[in-house]
């Protein structure tokens, strides 16, 4: 229907990319009125996620309210340098997702591409550290969730409890971190065949934000958990 | 993007001053629905309006960020050392505020600038502000029913134990069977107790006794903790389990 436009101030030979000639849903009035109407329903599955967490937190809360022993036992279980390891490897990772798309809104698709390739990486990094730095080990030796406690050495009553919200607390937002890294591979993938470019950047844009609250939720865990006790 | 928005705004067809051929053309799809019919229509609003963060912008809250990750790090290893050096107790609460606080701080930074809320459209901050409305209340809510206990104990008090007695979680345990399955299991104390007597069955009280030590022997003796006294703690309830401190212990 319309012209195709080249990007801005790009003068290039060749067959055109698929970012250049996409066109927005022809049921929407604009192009920004596509992308706002994205954004907003990516805002409001966000705000499900929160509310989701939340509830964690709110069950560690209580818990460390009326068994603040236990608590502090079970922080003292867990090495805060691996949890500070990790945080760091998050922030990183929200850094290169966030220049990710800032790359692609000028549409230098080939830097885009290296910052999502390093947030993919770092997302794996985490993963490992998580599972076989903390997990696999604190397992084997019986520090387990509930009914599955079997841990000889335990200092008070309520420690299966600990290990139940660490497990819940850190297991979902571990999910989360595999997802993210499924979203992020598919962008990896998208942008190779050059879907992404200044005006065609809605799905980065949205996988970035829920990128930036996986990392936002484990600003708030690794404290709860590895630093206070 | 609002400026985008106000001069769309300003660029509404007015029909008094329209032409009849004008008018009839504008009135065929008054909302402009299809602007691709409208000439300028359709590239006045193709997406390159949105704010672009500068990498330094990106950069300088990375360090941000790093910053106060090392800031919560050091202030909770500091209070350890406080309280190991020059034994002075610092409450928990002060502990839990300062952490919260930076993670607050490090939370606003992403959400306004890596999630370009500080220019995004108004409404998904208020999506945001609402979610955090229910987190409140949640949160609240539960604090409220926690402060409000002593009524009930003072009401039911020969009928509950402050803080519960920890049974309802120890009832039951996973034990692997002869068949190699892990079957639930009726247990007569609590799982902390029952993985302890497991392994003094398993190792003998002697040897259950050195690993015991082993775990916890090299911690200092600890002084009673209360909810308003935080310290490094050391994994360490005292008397908890009396019969099988080794001579001299320090639990």
């Amino acid at each position: 229907m319309s012209t195709i436009q080249p990007t801005r101030g790009e003068i290039r030979t060749g067959p055109m990319l698929p970012h250049e000639t996409v066109q927005k849903g022809h049921h929407w009035r604009t192009r920004d009125d596509e992308f706002d109407a994205g954004k907003l329903g990516m805002w409001l599955f966000l705000a499900t996620e929160l509310l989701l967490f939340s509830g964690l937190f709110c069950g560690y809360a209580v818990m460390r309210l009326l068994y603040p022993e236990a608590f502090a036992n079970g922080s003292h279980y867990l090495d805060w340098r691996w949890g500070g390891l990790n945080t760091l490897v998050l922030l990183v990772s929200s850094y290169t997702m966030a220049a990710a798309i800032r790359h692609t809104q000028v549409g230098d698709r080939a830097r885009a591409q290296m910052a999502l390739i390093v947030t993919w990486l770092c997302a794996l990094a985490f993963l490992l550290v998580k599972l076989f730095l903390e997990y696999i080990p604190k397992w084997s030796e019986g520090k387990r969730p509930g009914v599955l406690f079997d841990y000889p050495y335990a200092q008070h009553e309520m420690e299966p409890m600990w290990w139940s919200l660490y497990y819940a607390s850190t297991g979902i937002h571990a999910s989360h971190v595999i997802i993210g890294m499924g979203l992020i591979g598919w962008l990896i993938y998208r942008n190779a065949k050059g879907w992404y470019g200044p005006k065609n950047y809605l799905a980065m844009e949205n996988i970035g934000l829920y990128w930036h609250i996986v990392d936002l939720i484990w600003i708030f865990l690794f404290p709860l958990l590895y630093l206070i006790h | 993007m609002s400026d985008h928005k106000h001069e769309h705004d300003a660029k509404r067809p007015d029909p008094a001053t329209m032409t009849e051929a004008e008018y009839r053309d504008y009135m065929a799809d008054p909302h402009a629905f299809h602007p691709e019919h409208h000439g300028a229509g359709e590239h006045a609003h193709d997406g390159e309006g949105h704010h672009v963060t500068s990498l330094f912008q990106l950069r300088a809250v990375l360090g941000i960020l790093i910053f106060f990750t090392v800031l919560t790090v050091a202030s909770s290893r500091a209070e350890i050392w406080v309280a190991d050096t020059f034994d002075l107790y610092i409450p928990t609460l002060v502990n839990v505020l300062i952490a919260m606080s930076i993670a607050t701080i490090k939370a606003v930074f992403v959400v306004a600038i890596f999630m370009h809320l500080k220019w995004d459209n108004r409404l998904n901050l208020l999506v945001l502000l609402f979610t955090l409305m229910g987190v409140g209340l949640f949160i609240g809510l539960t604090a409220m029913d926690l402060g409000n206990r002593k009524e009930f104990y003072d009401w039911k008090g020969d009928q509950i134990v402050a803080g519960g007695t920890g049974g309802s979680a120890g009832f039951v345990a996973l034990t692997r069977s002869a068949r190699g399955k892990d079957e639930p299991e009726v247990i007569p104390t609590s799982l902390v107790e029952h993985a302890r007597n497991r392994a003094i069955q398993k190792y003998g009280e002697a040897v259950f006794a050195e690993k015991l030590a082993q775990k916890h022997g090299h911690h200092d003796p600890m002084p009673a903790r209360t909810p308003n006294r935080s310290r490094a703690t050391e994994g360490l309830t005292a008397d908890l389990f009396d019969t099988t401190v080794p001579a001299g212990g320090d639990h």
